[in-house]
């Protein structure tokens, strides 16, 4: 599999990736800290990628061009994704949405409530409840080769 | 189930805590208590959270919300002794996570201003209670009954 352009459809099993670029986000042991899924006060869209349609490599691509876009005054680095899928995603009143950009076709974003817009004990709740329905993936690493 | 309350009065005296954990039995237990290696990594983690803030240029937790969150993980280890995810919100806020498994928690967030917010997910069930002051919410069942419900299933 190289690629395959996504349906707009969002399957409930289908594997969604928030882009780490923080080691910090995840804690030594690989759980996922709820601050990786915790945004500004009253933003309530939360990017994330769709991996089930491209390689790896392909999306560790995409994650190292987002650090670089990140990298405003010091180094960003993607370290992998938290991983969970559409079916937890969308609890609780969120919503999956496909919203590809022109040089990211996998984007999409979960949508949190619009209470949480105006909540931010809310807006913690749905980073709690996701970072524990979601798990640690390492990018792979393009310098180890098979020999 | 969403429960959301604030509670107006002050703690005092906290005769009936479930807890049972003052400032200055922390400060004594720090001094004499062999802490058990979960806690006392805990502990460790807690203060790399400063290092943290500085790395991220966020706001560093207040030296208040750092003495509440050594109480609140004392409380939390008297009951329930498993690795806690320690976590650093915008604006200061410790956040402390005990882990249930997949998709259940309880997170305990002590804020830079003394207020303390107890959030409890039970397979995507979810309910918390917002108290004034971290004593209040040690001086409650709230977190003892979550963190018993947690180790139950």
């Amino acid at each position: 599999m190289a690629y395959i352009t996504p349906p707009q459809y969002i399957s409930p099993n289908e594997t969604l990736g928030r882009g780490v670029f923080d080691s910090n986000k995840v804690d030594k042991k690989g759980k996922v800290r709820p601050r990786a899924f915790l945004e500004r006060r009253g933003e309530v869209n939360i990017s994330v990628d769709r991996l089930d349609f491209a390689e790896p490599e392909e999306m560790a691509k995409l994650g190292d061009r987002a650090a670089i876009g990140r990298s405003v005054g010091r180094k960003v680095t993607f370290y992998g994704w938290a991983v969970i899928t559409a079916e937890y995603a969308e609890n609780n009143g969120r919503r999956v949405v496909a919203t590809p950009l022109p040089d990211n076709l996998y984007h999409t974003d979960i949508i949190l409530p619009d209470s949480a817009a105006e909540n931010r004990d809310e807006q913690i709740r749905h980073a709690q409840e996701l970072a524990d329905a979601s798990l640690w993936r390492e990018r792979p690493d393009f310098t180890k080769t098979d020999e | 189930m969403t429960q959301d309350k604030t509670h107006k009065g002050r703690a005092s005296g906290l005769p009936n805590s479930p807890f049972l954990v003052t400032p200055e039995q922390s400060s004594k237990d720090a001094k004499e208590e062999r802490l058990s290696a979960p806690l006392a990594n805990a502990l460790r983690d807690l203060h790399e959270l400063i290092a943290e803030s500085h790395e991220e240029e966020i706001a560093p937790p207040s030296e208040s919300a750092m003495a509440d969150a050594k109480r609140v993980l004392r409380a939390i280890y008297d009951i329930l002794p498993r690795d806690c995810v320690m976590d650093l919100f915008p604006e200061g806020v410790i956040a402390i996570t005990v882990p249930g498994g997949f998709n259940r928690s309880v997170m305990v967030l002590c804020e830079s201003d003394g207020g303390a917010l107890c959030s409890v997910n039970m397979n995507g069930e979810h309910r918390r209670k917002r108290y004034l002051h971290a004593d209040q919410l040690l001086s409650d069942s709230f977190l003892c009954e979550a963190l018993h419900e947690l180790e139950r299933e």
